[in-house]
């Protein structure tokens, strides 16, 4: 049911007067009256269609969506034909309903020896089963944010399913406003944050700019050309005879740190 | 062999040969076996195909794998009140005829894998020799469609409903690669029946909303049959 079915669909199929029939979930290898039959012809009929089709498709030219249409459609053609429609209908006892077509065998075996030695008639237990049947079909059953058919088919258009729906729907919706609201206040605060950093970032600017600043940096720049110009020439570095100059050993730097940091010089 | 498969047992061939080796074991003919089958004393293949056309009673059947969770879904129990539900809601809305019953389904027609499985089996004197063939490379959004078939037990069908890999809902035309590098647009209808429907959709397969697409198309071609009656459309679970 979460898959596909959505409250809009169903309702609009049943004002146009279509009961939807859910399956039990995971039986459609058993139940699929179109597995059976039509699509298994669909696909062999593309198979030896596609045999003809491809001599007709010139060298270099690409196999595009006309290519796939033209193909599928001559596949269903002769896959979905009445025949075909018709058998796959019946070899699944979905029309006319027959219970009786489906193996017992393949239900019961590889279930443990006290099912495999279980004689069971569909048919009645269809029968006895028809009250439980009912119950289910209308009464629905929540499992994990979706309406459950694990076990049980489903009248999905009935109002009791459609209402169950519209509330799931609704409480879904209110936990997706939920995570929008959660999202956009951690959009804004991070926008918030960006904004902050930009402003600091003004007004550094500006007290770096500001008259003050400038002027004092100006003084303390003309007080040391001053006290320069006033010692005269200097060297920048002057050795004195017979000094020892002792240098603080360096540790050495780790070669994969230093690579891992980004600092690796050549060699 | 006969025996074991009569109440309707399945026989695999490593069981019948394991069957077969404690026969003789417990014959106490294994020498004679293996004189006759060669090492191992069991027999090849050619005697099971001549066992199998003396007994025609008996047939090779191919197994097909089973998901876990379907075989412990499929109980006799779900598919019962499966029927009994159908039963109901049948005698309820009077749904009596063929006419009124539907089923909906989808299958993934995959462009590669049907060229790759096309090929045919060819003659050749060379035993060593290597047949292989031509597939022309598939244009981007023709990589798969999913054919979405609503099939009625009176044996009639709704227009075709296909999904297509792209972006762009409801898809008119077809861009078709030219060999000069333009591209030319082809109307689709003239390549399906009158009124089916092509959708492009990231992944060519069903989701929520494109299932509300579908059943519009649905409600638009149901509604126009018997416009007094109710009709029951089957879906998978």
């Amino acid at each position: 049911m979460r898959a596909h079915a959505s409250l809009v669909g169903l309702r609009v199929l049943k004002a146009s007067k279509v009961v939807v029939l859910m399956f039990p979930s995971h039986l459609s290898h058993i139940l699929q009256a179109l597995d059976s039959e039509p699509f298994l012809k669909t696909k062999s009929n593309a198979r030896s269609g596609m045999r003809t089709l491809l001599p007709t498709i010139p060298r270099g030219t690409k196999f595009n969506l006309v290519h796939l249409l033209r193909f599928i459609r001559r596949a269903a053609f002769t896959g979905l034909s009445s025949v075909n429609v018709v058998k796959g209908f019946e070899n699944t006892g979905t029309w006319p309903i027959d219970p009786s077509v489906i193996k017992v065998d393949r239900l019961v075996n590889r279930k443990g020896p006290v099912n495999a030695a279980r004689k069971v008639d569909l048919e009645h237990l269809a029968l006895r089963l028809g009250p439980e049947a009912r119950r289910d079909m209308r009464e629905p059953v929540v499992s994990f944010g979706s309406i459950s058919n694990r076990g049980r088919a489903i009248e999905a258009t009935n109002d009791a399913m459609l209402k169950a729906m519209d509330e799931l729907a609704a409480v879904a919706a209110s936990k997706q406003a939920a995570k929008d609201k959660h999202q956009v206040a951690k959009t804004a605060r991070a926008a918030e944050s960006i904004f902050q950093a930009a402003r600091d970032e003004v007004a550094a600017e500006q007290r770096r700019c500001s008259p003050a600043v400038v002027a004092r940096k100006e003084s303390s720049r003309r007080r040391a050309a001053r006290a320069r110009s006033a010692e005269g020439h200097v060297a920048s570095y002057v050795c004195a005879r017979g000094a020892v100059v002792e240098l603080e050993p360096r540790p050495k730097r780790q070669r994969q740190a230093a690579g891992a940091m980004g600092m690796g010089g050549p060699g | 062999m006969v025996s074991w498969t009569k109440g309707g047992d399945l026989l695999t061939f490593i069981l019948s040969e394991i069957l077969l080796r404690q026969y003789i074991a417990d014959a106490g003919r294994v020498e004679e076996a293996e004189r006759m089958f060669g090492e191992g004393g069991v027999p090849g293949r050619t005697i099971y195909h001549h066992f199998l056309g003396r007994h025609p009673q008996l047939r090779r059947v191919r197994p097909a794998a089973l998901e876990g969770v379907r075989a412990e879904a499929a109980t006799p129990e779900a598919v019962a009140k499966l029927f009994a539900a159908f039963r109901l809601v049948c005698r309820e809305f009077g749904v009596t005829r063929a006419a009124q019953v539907w089923k909906t389904d989808e299958s993934m027609m995959n462009s590669e894998e049907l060229m790759e499985g096309a090929g045919s089996a060819v003659v050749t004197d060379d035993p060593s020799a290597r047949a292989e063939y031509v597939i022309p490379s598939v244009q981007k959004g023709s990589e798969a469609a999913s054919l979405v078939a609503t099939v009625c037990a009176d044996g009639s069908r709704l227009p075709l409903f296909l999904v297509a890999s792209g972006s762009g809902g409801r898809f008119p035309f077809a861009e078709i690669a030219q060999e000069d590098g333009s591209t030319r647009r082809k109307p689709l209808e003239g390549y399906l029946d009158e009124g089916a429907e092509v959708h492009r959709h990231e992944k060519p397969r069903f989701d929520g909303p494109l299932w509300e697409v579908f059943a519009g198309f649905a409600a638009r071609h149901l509604g126009k049959r018997y416009l007094a009656e109710w009709k029951v459309l089957l879906i998978d679970g």
